[in-house]
């Protein structure tokens, strides 16, 4: 297999923003390639590997195709891909696959999505069409109702509490005060958290990410290419997906993302690392017992403890083993859903170039993003380093 | 007749020819549906209250288009039959009674003050309106488009909980082997509670927006059967029940939401 490395990254700012879905990404590509320290033009790369739900289904059809067209990239072979949430955590792995099996040397990867121009309605319409519509949508749930069923449960089975969540809640919106790209800037204290509106039982307010517009992007390249276009790669050490039932009913547990645990596992193996060595995780913290849950099924604490790991505030940058969602995550930095893969390896990219201003975590040499679809569905982890290997 | 007794959310009166069931819900004096309740679904209460006796046969009931399909696929045990042993009457404001008379007088029926759960008239009546908008044909749904004949695919799973083989449920196109499934049992109607949790009014699923405010939310259950499979389901009646995991649920029809004019019934849970 053919060494892949990120060469580029760029991103929107996450939030309501003003321009159209296109000029997002037009946007987000430009920063990608002003990023890359050598010459390198949009038009001169040879896939496109775009992820995006297409929400409000305004461009539902040859999505990418138009996308790339508007960012310069027109004629370049295009593909939207569609895993929810997961969407862009799946054209990475996509993209890489592309340039470690030899067929292409230089990829764009990215994400986009348009949320906030749709009334409330047709915004909840397209939330919640990626659980499973007849058994489970039908019963009333949307994905709020679907990860409350599973803190109440991790509760039940583990002990954990509302107040273990509120710390995770506390803790991204600390970190991406010093996110200028973060949808939500504001310190929140523990008692704002913990006193927030219910929104689906045992969940409130402040356990939900917002929904954000944004778009983000990546260059890929081969190793010989990526060499040329900087002397700071950023190497894709692992790369691992899976997929699990989409309906939580039918999985034996409700507190392990089985495909979590499946993605990590690969790409743990194929990068030859254990959970303890990660520098930061940029963790899928959709909501925050996501985030717990993520904790345990990425090994960064024991099955049980992710309650633990939250309350003694060991994902904080800087402070524990491994800092947890240093950008903020989905929670506060925001969650473009088609997008958010792409925007965690920013993320990494910048972290494992001693880029990331004031919220650089210390000595960063290996980092990881997890992006999960739905409540589970599908799962995409990816392991990057400063050093090949 | 005054029903005291109350199964799967309806006060009832079994006798040896028959069984009488009731809406527990009550606005003053006046006896009301349950706010996802109808004439339908008050049949089905009541020819379900017979067969937990032990009962089953030949019944006549005078049902719609509509109606027949649901009660068919809710009932799988039942046979139709226009020269039954059996007669279900209807009436109006919540009550059924299947017995051996062609005809029966309901004034008599009265639910016992203690089974009785009293109802808002404000809120009574925005409930039925709201399902008269939602049923109207120039409501469009902003919710998710199953399509009628996905719907009616489902109904024999959806109501009567026929379950393949296994026993796996919801029903799958093939097994992992590649294999086409083998039709199950029905899976019984009593399930535990894995987890749960209630959704406010502006959280729910845009199929129930109209509904929702009015019951101030939703409440769904994920439930767990004896040996076999688990299910989401909404809370029944639109509760505002106490719900705590491990307890004991029963799967009653009910209404669950209304698409291109039509309504759609499901199986939804009571606390035992």
């Amino acid at each position: 297999m053919v060494d892949v490395a990120m060469v580029g990254a760029g991103q929107t700012p996450y939030g309501t923003h003003p321009a159209a879905m296109k000029d997002m990404w037009a946007e987000a590509v430009r920063d990608c390639f002003a990023s890359i320290d050598g010459d390198l033009a949009p038009s001169s790369v040879e896939e496109v590997f775009l992820g995006s739900t297409a929400f409000g289904g305004g461009q539902l059809g040859n999505t990418a195709a138009y996308l790339a067209e508007h960012a310069g990239m027109a004629g370049v072979p295009a593909r939207r891909i569609e895993n929810a949430c997961a969407s862009s955590g799946f054209a990475l792995r996509d993209g890489w696959a592309a340039i470690a099996s030899g067929r292409a040397d230089v990829v764009v990867v990215g994400g986009v999505e348009k949320m906030n121009d749709l009334t409330p309605e047709r915004k909840r319409f397209w939330l919640g069409v990626s659980g499973d519509t007849e058994w489970e949508r039908l019963a009333g749930l949307t994905f709020p109702g679907t990860y409350a069923l599973m803190a109440r449960r991790h509760m039940h089975e583990h002990g954990s509490t509302h107040d273990d969540l509120v710390h995770i809640s506390v803790k991204n919106h600390a970190h991406a005060l010093d996110n200028p790209h973060a949808h939500l800037r504001k310190d929140v204290s523990f008692e704002k958290a913990a006193g927030g509106m219910v929104i689906a039982d045992p969940l409130t307010l402040y356990d939900c990410c917002p929904t954000s517009d944004g778009a983000a992007c990546v260059v890929l390249a081969s190793a010989d290419v990526a060499r040329k276009l900087t002397d700071t790669p950023v190497w894709m050490r692992g790369s691992g997906a899976a997929a699990d039932h989409l309906a939580l009913h039918d999985r034996p547990s409700l507190t392990t993302l089985a495909a979590t645990r499946s993605a990590a596992s690969q790409a743990y193996a194929q990068s030859g690392i254990v959970a303890g060595d990660l520098d930061l995780a940029e963790v899928h913290d959709c909501f925050t017992v996501a985030e717990l849950l993520a904790t345990e099924d990425l090994g960064l604490t024991d099955v049980g403890q992710g309650g633990r790991f939250a309350r003694n505030g060991e994902g904080r940058r800087n402070e524990g083993r491994t800092t947890v969602n240093g950008s903020g995550g989905l929670k506060a930095k925001g969650h473009p859903l088609g997008a958010t893969g792409a925007g965690q390896a920013v993320e990494v990219f910048k972290q494992l170039r001693g880029q990331a201003g004031p919220r650089q975590v210390r000595d960063a040499e290996l980092g990881l993003t997890h992006n999960v679809g739905g409540s589970g569905a599908t799962c995409a982890v990816h392991v990057f380093g400063r050093s090949q290997e | 007749m005054n029903l005291a007794d109350i199964e799967a959310g309806v006060a009832v009166h079994h006798a040896s020819n028959g069984v009488i069931v009731a809406s527990r819900f009550h606005m003053g004096e006046a006896r009301v549906h349950a706010p996802d309740a109808d004439d339908l679904t008050m049949a089905i209460d009541a020819l379900e209250a017979w067969h937990r006796q032990g009962h089953s046969g030949s019944v006549s009931i005078e049902l719609s288009e509509e109606e027949r399909p649901i009660l068919t696929a809710s009932l799988p045990w039942l046979t139709l039959d226009e020269a039954g042993s059996h007669v279900v009457h209807r009436f109006d404001h919540g009550a059924a009674v299947l017995g051996r008379s062609a005809s029966f007088d309901a004034s008599g029926i009265m639910v016992n003050s203690d089974a009785r759960i009293l109802v808002d008239s404000e809120k009574h009546t925005s409930m039925q309106e709201a399902w008269a908008l939602e049923l109207s044909e120039q409501n469009v749904s902003q919710g998710a488009y199953v399509s009628d004949q996905v719907h009616v695919l489902g109904l024999e799973a959806r109501l009567g909980m026929q379950a393949q083989a296994g026993p796996m449920w919801p029903p799958r196109g093939s097994n992992a082997d590649g294999s086409l499934p083998h039709e199950g049992e029905a899976i019984p109607l009593v399930a535990r509670v894995v987890s749960w949790t209630r959704l406010i009014a502006a959280g729910c699923p845009s199929e129930f927006s109209i509904r929702a405010p009015v019951l101030g939310g939703l409440t769904s259950l994920l439930v767990t059967f004896d040996h076999g499979p688990s299910g989401v389901f909404l809370h029944a009646d639109g509760h505002h029940a106490d719900v705590d995991i491990d307890d004991e649920v029963r799967l009653v029809v009910r209404r669950v939401y209304a698409q291109d004019g039509t309504l759609r019934y499901g199986r939804k849970a009571l606390l035992l």
